[in-house]
């Protein structure tokens, strides 16, 4: 389109005096001031997604949380003894899930005598700590029954239907609380599942019971050297778990 | 007592400026859109922008180039909009500038300083309908686009060489 001086001389004249007038001035500022106002004391709804965020976020902070503690408090149950309010969490909840991280039979029950093992030097810990109580030793028999009936449920007999590897470990056992830590024990394979430590029951009757033959195999309670060749012969690797306040040496089954 | 004062003060800062600059960023949206519905809109939102930025206690320091600034940006976004329908496209579709005879002048004018000052290269649109259009001094429209004054001067010049070529 082809404009002329004259014409946009004209235009400018004209358009240049376009105004907005008062009163839409005044509409325009009321207009303003009101909208203003509007967002300002709008309440704030998050829309839906930013719910869904909002939402997820809760969510993640809820999980975070949960491991948190799950992960804090297992770790807490894992050092405790027997008698702390967090040994129940370890008996029942943080060792089996060792267990069923463990595929084979055979692992499994190294596993279970592992964790026999560790019944005695959790005693050994409470005992150089400054004593073991009626608590604390009652909680360390039912762990360590609850240890010998998943191994004695899992073991694999002999030819004379002996479980005798079971019965080894518990001979061993029963020998090391009471020789060396002089608590009276009576863990034993073919036992009440509830089990007494406060010495109602005869340790030697017990030891008569692992044999699983009926023949009392032995009156008397293994002595250390006993124990250290068995220990040889199971190959075990002593482990003892983290953070425990073990000094002595402890002894393997 | 200080924050009802600081609002006070923003108020009248901010109503200086509308009294100021309203009827500039309406004739600017008016230029750019040939629409008089649009302008009105357009120059509303780009006040209320202000405003909301005053209100919460930011300061402008370049307040002419900051509402520039938001008006042209504004109608850009009109533009990108779908609302955006050419002076072509509303006869098409039946509008009739002779219902409404101020309109259909304002629409025309603006039609026809637009096809002048669009024609020329970018750099000298703004000074050229600054300076000859609005009737803003030098001073004025440097401190808008935010250029020296002498730059201004420059494209002030030459853009108008520009125009009168195109007279020819």
């Amino acid at each position: 389109m082809k404009i002329t001086r004259e014409q946009f001389n004209d235009a400018q004249k004209t358009f240049s005096k376009k105004s907005l007038s008062g009163t839409q001035k005044h509409t325009m500022l009321s207009a303003i001031y009101s909208e203003s106002a509007e967002v300002a004391t709008k309440p704030v709804v998050p829309s839906l997604s930013s719910y869904f965020i909002s939402f997820r976020q809760k969510v993640l902070a809820a999980v975070a949380v949960i491991v948190l503690l799950v992960s804090g408090t297992s770790y807490a149950s894992a050092l405790s003894l027997p008698g702390d309010l967090l040994y129940g969490m370890k008996i029942n909840i943080i060792e089996p899930i060792g267990l069923a991280l463990r595929f084979s039979e055979e692992s499994k029950n190294e596993y279970r005598i592992l964790l026999l093992q560790k019944r005695v030097a959790e005693l050994e810990s409470l005992q150089q700590r400054g004593g073991i109580d009626e608590d604390a030793q009652k909680a360390s028999s039912e762990a360590a029954n609850k240890n010998v009936k998943e191994l004695e449920r899992s073991a694999i007999f002999d030819e004379k239907g002996e479980n005798t590897d079971v019965s080894e470990k518990v001979k061993i056992y029963n020998n090391l609380i009471d020789a060396e830590l002089k608590i009276e024990t009576n863990i034993n394979i073919d036992g009440p599942e509830e089990l007494d430590v406060t010495g109602h029951v005869d340790t030697k009757e017990a030891i008569t019971d692992v044999s699983g033959s009926g023949a009392n195999e032995s009156n008397d309670p293994l002595d250390i050297e006993a124990t250290i060749e068995v220990e040889k012969q199971t190959d075990l690797p002593l482990q003892v778990e983290s953070g425990s306040v073990i000094q002595a040496e402890i002894p393997g089954l | 007592m200080e924050d009802i004062a600081g609002k006070d003060n923003n108020r009248e800062n901010f109503e200086s400026l509308f009294q100021g600059y309203a009827d500039v960023v309406y004739r600017l949206c008016l230029y750019k859109t040939s629409n008089e519905d649009v302008a009105h809109d357009l120059t509303q939102e780009t006040f209320l922008r202000l405003w909301k930025t005053l209100s919460s206690g930011k300061e402008v320091t370049k307040p002419k180039q900051y509402i520039y600034q938001i008006a042209r940006n504004l109608i850009v976004d009109y533009y990108k909009s779908d609302k955006a329908i050419s002076l072509d496209e509303l006869q098409e579709e039946g509008f009739d500038p002779r219902s409404n005879e101020s309109s259909a002048e304002i629409v025309s004018d603006a039609s026809i300083l637009r096809a002048a000052i669009e024609a020329l290269d970018k750099e000298f649109r703004d000074v050229v309908y600054m300076r000859f259009v609005e009737g803003m001094k030098v001073t004025e429209i440097a401190e808008i686009l935010d250029i020296s004054e002498n730059l201004a001067s420059v494209r002030i010049n030459r853009g108008k060489e520009k125009l009168q070529e195109k007279f020819k």
